[in-house]
């Protein structure tokens, strides 16, 4: 009943011009395409419904026009860099998780890809020159309204984000991702200033909330490969949900996890309950008749709706302990 | 509910016969065929009388929340890449007058190739057809999408046109044109009949809960808070895989004459609710 997803791919004026949207256009030949003049004339439509739009995604190509680059925000994780930032490379994301924040903040299921990525590089090397901490580098999350490694077969930007990287000595990036995407990386050089960052979830967590994911077990598999090749790996149990004896469930997955994943050879790990701004958690849940997630008895704190005080402390010692079995304290960044 | 719209008799024809539609003698001005959850409207040519239509189909459908609109009509092919006969799905309606583009959602699979089609105010003249933008040339759609995004979603709409010339014809030339239109249909009309209206009302609770637990409020004098406080604990119940509510049942026995026995049934239906 659903077209397949990326049937259309809306291409806006001028955007045909950079190298990088003739490279999807290649290798997604079979999608129809439609002209348009501005990327916000598909995205920001109103009236739209982002969960069906979901059923059958559209890509929009775009170029983004400013704002290359953001300072992070106090409610991210800046893993104790100083110099922290993220960028938009692309909007929306090929997964459709039930906890995730972009179907409050965006008004559409559909992606938009920013293909001048010269753009993006030359406002990355001058944010660099201008960093307020100049004795330490600039650490830059190129993956985080999206997924971007899961997107890589068609639209390789963390391989040209990874060789960019290579040539600034005062970058470090992270690139966070749930795919399970080896092959379209596995010729590209690691690089011990680019840090690919898993966020994991027990199989029955990830089977209920991150719909259309990769398993797990899958995920892990891919990690080793990375990790075998000399990639600079993080994982991140976040966001921790409150399910039904999540204590066993948690504790046993991350048991698992570190049976498969050498512990010595991982960077960090980040682990974290879930929370979402109060507005985009209201928006969602007018929109989601599907997701037990949006009918629990939650806490608002600062903007925030998450699990009551008590119980995040709770969740997160209980599963600081175990990751401690396995990894030093300073190893592990728990986000509250 | 589907609502569909055609500029011409001619074009609702085929439409009113494969639906099995029948004359509204009621609205007069306006033709308007119907049958239980389809509703046909003849709006004439131009894109102000198309919008009127397109108002006065929502509103005599009765304003519905999940409902599909469809435009079928005939048009004229602005590209030789495009065939007599050949009905096409629109992706994007580009109105010549205002110089706006409008983008129905393409989610649905249906057997048509898609193209973009330009809304004009005048009849287009074969001369022009170099310099046009789009593939195809019509007379309403824009005025259909304007007037329905004040009512539905673009994923609500789907518009669909059939080549039944190249911007130069006589009036000799309209039997022929008709044909075309005719016998296209048997590739629009399954799509007409098969088409279900996607849900956007995203309810959790179905009516018939609704209407069950407005009764128990209403027995149970229970206050406004308490009462949003149990539709919204009966939302989280069914999300959870509750099957249904029957087992309050015996609760509506009781006739609380007190405060207090009301809040201590609305505790426990909660409780229960919420186990
Ligand atoms: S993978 Fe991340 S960005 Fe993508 S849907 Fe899930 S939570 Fe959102």
């Amino acid at each position: 009943m659903w077209l397949r997803r990326y049937s259309h791919i809306y291409l806006e004026e001028g955007a045909e011009d950079f190298e990088l949207a003739q490279t999807v256009l290649r290798k997604l030949g079979k999608a129809t395409v439609v002209r348009i003049r501005n990327y916000k004339d598909i995205f920001a439509r109103p009236g739209q419904n982002f969960q069906l739009q979901k059923q059958s995604p559209k890509l929009i190509l775009a170029r983004k026009k400013a704002n290359f680059i953001y300072k992070g925000s106090m409610a991210s994780q800046d893993f104790g860099y100083k110099n922290f930032y993220y960028n938009t490379l692309q909007l929306n994301c090929v997964y459709n998780c039930d906890y995730c924040y972009l179907q409050g903040m965006y008004p559409s299921g559909n992606s938009v890809v920013f293909i001048n990525d010269c753009d993006f590089f030359e406002h990355t090397r001058q944010a660099i020159k201008s960093r307020p901490f100049p004795k330490e580098p600039l650490y830059l999350c190129i993956s985080y309204d999206t997924d971007l490694l899961a997107m890589e077969s068609f639209i390789p930007y963390t391989s040209r984000f990874v060789e960019f990287t290579r040539s600034e000595k005062d970058l470090v990036i992270e690139v966070r991702t749930k795919s399970a995407n080896w092959s379209s990386m596995a010729n590209v050089e690691p690089n011990h200033r680019c840090i690919l960052a898993w966020t994991l979830s027990p199989p029955s967590v990830a089977a209920k909330y991150e719909k259309l994911t990769p398993p797990p077990e899958k995920r892990i598999v891919t990690i080793n490969r990375y990790l075998e090749r000399g990639w600079p790996i993080r994982l991140c149990f976040d966001p921790v949900l409150q399910v039904e004896n999540w204590e066993q469930i948690y504790g046993d997955f991350m048991r698992f996890v570190f049976a498969k994943i050498p512990a010595s050879q991982i960077c960090d790990v980040s682990l974290g309950v879930f929370r979402m701004n109060s507005d985009y958690f209201k928006r969602i849940k007018k929109q989601r008749t599907d997701s037990d997630l949006f009918y629990r008895p939650y806490e608002k704190q600062n903007s925030f709706v998450s699990y009551p005080e008590g119980q995040r402390q709770q969740m997160m010692e209980t599963l600081k302990l175990v990751l401690q079995e396995f990894l030093p304290p300073e190893k592990v960044e728990v986000w509250l | 509910m589907k609502l569909i719209l055609t500029a011409l008799r001619q074009e609702a024809r085929p439409i009113i016969e494969g639906l099995e539609l029948k004359h509204d003698p009621a609205s007069r001005k306006i033709p308007v065929y119907a049958r239980e959850g389809t509703l046909l409207v003849v709006s004439g040519i131009g894109k102000l009388y198309a919008a009127v239509a397109t108002a006065h189909a929502y509103h005599i459908a009765g304003q519905p929340e999940n409902c599909h609109l469809f435009n079928i009509g005939m048009c004229g092919g602005a590209t030789d890449n495009v065939q007599l006969g050949q009905a096409l799905r629109i992706h994007k309606i580009w109105d010549a007058a205002n110089g706006r583009e409008y983008f129905p959602d393409i989610l649905l699979e249906m057997p048509l190739e898609d193209a973009s089609l330009g809304t004009f105010d005048k009849p287009v003249k074969a001369s022009n057809r170099p310099n046009l933008t789009c593939d195809l040339v019509d007379m309403e759609a824009s005025g259909i999408f304007q007037a329905a995004h004040l009512f539905m979603s673009p994923l609500q709409m789907t518009f669909i046109k059939v080549v039944t010339d190249y911007l130069s014809f006589t009036p000799g030339d309209y039997p022929e044109m008709i044909r075309y239109f005719e016998e296209s249909a048997e590739s629009w009309l399954p799509i007409l009949k098969e088409t279900v209206d996607l849900d956007l009302m995203n309810r959790v609770l179905s009516s018939d809960q609704e209407r069950f637990l407005s009764e128990v409020v209403k027995e149970m004098r229970f206050t406004k808070t308490q009462s949003l406080q149990l539709m919204e604990a009966a939302a989280g119940y069914v999300v959870r895989g509750g099957k249904d509510l029957e087992f309050f049942k015996p609760v509506l026995k009781i006739r609380p004459k007190h405060k207090s026995v009301r809040n201590e049934v609305f505790n426990s239906m909660l409780k229960d609710l919420n186990r």
